[in-house]
């Protein structure tokens, strides 16, 4: 049984690790939000700073891709749909139906930038540990008056601890069904909703079990407020980073 | 006189299903008292447990925290009583080993300075220390039980009760986690530790209390029971299947 990797936090110490999380987080909202609009040039360019980020971070790329082995495939069937369905001067002709050119131009931009944001995402949650990034959402929206940050930030901290647990949980799940003899059942509908009833049950109780267990810890709104530290060389980096981003909003 | 430090009056409980989890429960736990908890498989003890912390409230009675009603203020009952789960996978809600053992802590808004001195004290008498950093759902089953236990240390509760500590620990485990206790108990701390092994603690515990059916029972100091070894399971009795 293999763990999950991605939806949580990998221990290490790189300079991606070290980095503070608020200019972390920073930093990938800059360049989410820059991706959205930006055509294949700037895309280009912006791809470089996830690729920056994952070259220093130290972490198992390749595991952590087999994991988003379902999202890149709904990215293939996102590009195959627009190149298929598009009206547009035709590439060439796949059998009876054409291949447009406007159309796979026009779906590699929408699935690349999908991508990268994913990619930025992935990587701020892989060195990042879920303490520290509800600590990080909470410290962002403490100003903002109305808003209920702690509430939000306990929210996404239940989330971010639930996610990987999920998978955990479809992962024993399919052992225990497996180990029982599931592979007998030969009707395909009959086994998959044995399947998700199982699972459906063990996220259940799995999230009942971790209100219960920090209900008896006293678990409240008000907690030791988190200290974050950021250096010089932090600021310094998601600086680089906005100057970068800006620099291609205007020549690319 | 003292006021007790636990009280249970005519507690009963019944849960959704119907099932009587509790049957008219009364005793009460002096500051400083250790006791056992037994009974077979289904009597009732996890049940007990919870209602001392206030993750379950009685159907009927009520049950007491240095005076303060459970019904009243569970907040009050979770901040004086710590619990330590028979499911120690079940109570670790953090990432990190280190993370885990400051939830408790950072809950009650401690100093980040307290929170660290407290951590890193709980880390050293559990053996924990050079885990700090590991991944939680990674320890194996006998770590997990002591990262359990550290997590509730950490926040210094006056009753501290345990639902079967000792199980899935090998013997150089238990008597760790005895010495631990017994620690504890010479530093004022009241027990009550729900096990299956009376023998383990009877240096640990002077008192008894037995369960059957969701009612206690039996209640006496550790004489009453002597010679009595079979109704405190301490041998097996009864027919060995393949005797
Ligand atoms: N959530 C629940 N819903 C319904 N019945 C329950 C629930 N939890 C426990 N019970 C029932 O309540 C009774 C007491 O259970 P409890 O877990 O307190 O026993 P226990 O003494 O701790 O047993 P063990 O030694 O096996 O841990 C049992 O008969 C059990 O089936
Ligand atoms: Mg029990």
């Amino acid at each position: 049984m293999r763990e999950p990797a991605t939806f949580s936090a990998q221990s290490g110490s790189s300079p991606l690790h070290d980095w503070d999380s608020r200019c972390k987080l920073a930093a990938l909202v800059m360049t989410g939000g820059a991706a959205f609009g930006a055509g294949p040039a700037a895309l280009a360019g912006l791809s470089l700073i996830p690729a920056a980020a994952a070259a220093v971070s130290g972490l198992a790329l390749l595991r952590i891709a087999k994991d988003l082995k379902v999202f890149f495939i709904f990215l293939f069937f996102l590009v195959a749909t627009h190149a298929l369905f598009t009206p547009g001067e035709e590439l060439m002709q796949l059998g009876w139906i054409g291949v447009s050119r406007p159309g796979l131009a026009h779906g590699l931009v929408l699935a690349w930038r999908l991508f990268l944001v994913t990619a930025c995402g992935v990587l701020f949650a892989a060195t990042t540990p879920n303490s520290r990034i509800r600590a990080t959402v909470e410290w962002f929206l403490r100003p903002l008056p109305g808003v209920p940050h702690a509430r939000i930030a306990s929210m996404m901290g239940l989330l971010l601890s639930l996610l990987p647990g999920i998978l955990a949980s479809s992962n024993a799940v399919s052992c225990a069904q497996q180990a029982r003899g599931v592979e007998q059942v030969k009707n395909p509908v009959r086994r998959l909703r044995l399947f998700a009833t199982a699972l459906l049950r063990t996220v259940f109780s799995r999230s009942q079990n971790l209100a219960l267990a920090m209900t008896a810890r006293c678990y409240s709104d008000t907690r030791t407020p988190q200290e974050f530290k950021a250096s010089a060389q932090d600021i310094a980096a998601l600086a680089g980073v906005a100057a970068f981003v800006a620099t291609l909003r205007f020549y690319a | 006189m003292t006021e007790p430090a636990l009280i249970f009056e005519d507690v009963s409980f019944l849960y959704a299903d119907r099932t009587r989890g509790l049957d008219r429960v009364s005793f009460s736990v002096m500051p400083g008292e250790c006791i056992a908890l037994c009974g077979r498989n289904g009597s009732g003890k996890s049940t007990l447990l919870r209602h001392a912390n206030g993750l379950a409230l009685p159907s009927s009675g009520q049950v007491r925290v240095f005076g303060v009603c459970t019904k009243k203020d569970a907040v009050f009952a979770r901040l004086n009583v710590g619990m330590v789960f028979a499911d120690s996978s079940a109570q670790i809600v953090e990432e990190r080993v280190y993370e885990d053992v400051a939830f408790g802590p950072e809950n009650l808004n401690l100093p980040m300075s307290e929170v660290k001195r407290r951590v890193e004290k709980v880390l050293n008498w559990t053996g924990l220390s050079p885990l700090a950093a590991k991944r939680t759902e990674t320890l194996s089953s006998g770590e997990k039980r002591r990262l359990a236990i550290a997590g509730v240390l950490a926040m210094e509760p006056k009753i501290i009760v345990l639902d079967e500590p000792f199980s899935n620990l090998d013997w150089p485990g238990k008597t760790a986690l005895l010495e631990e206790l017994l620690r504890l108990r010479d530093l004022g701390t009241t027990l009550v530790v729900a096990t299956h092994d009376v023998e383990l603690v009877q240096g640990l515990c002077s008192r008894i209390l037995i369960m059957e059916k969701g009612a206690v029972i039996r209640d006496g100091g550790l004489d009453d029971f002597a010679g009595e070894s079979q109704i405190l399971g301490l041998r097996p009795w009864g027919r060995i299947p393949y005797a």
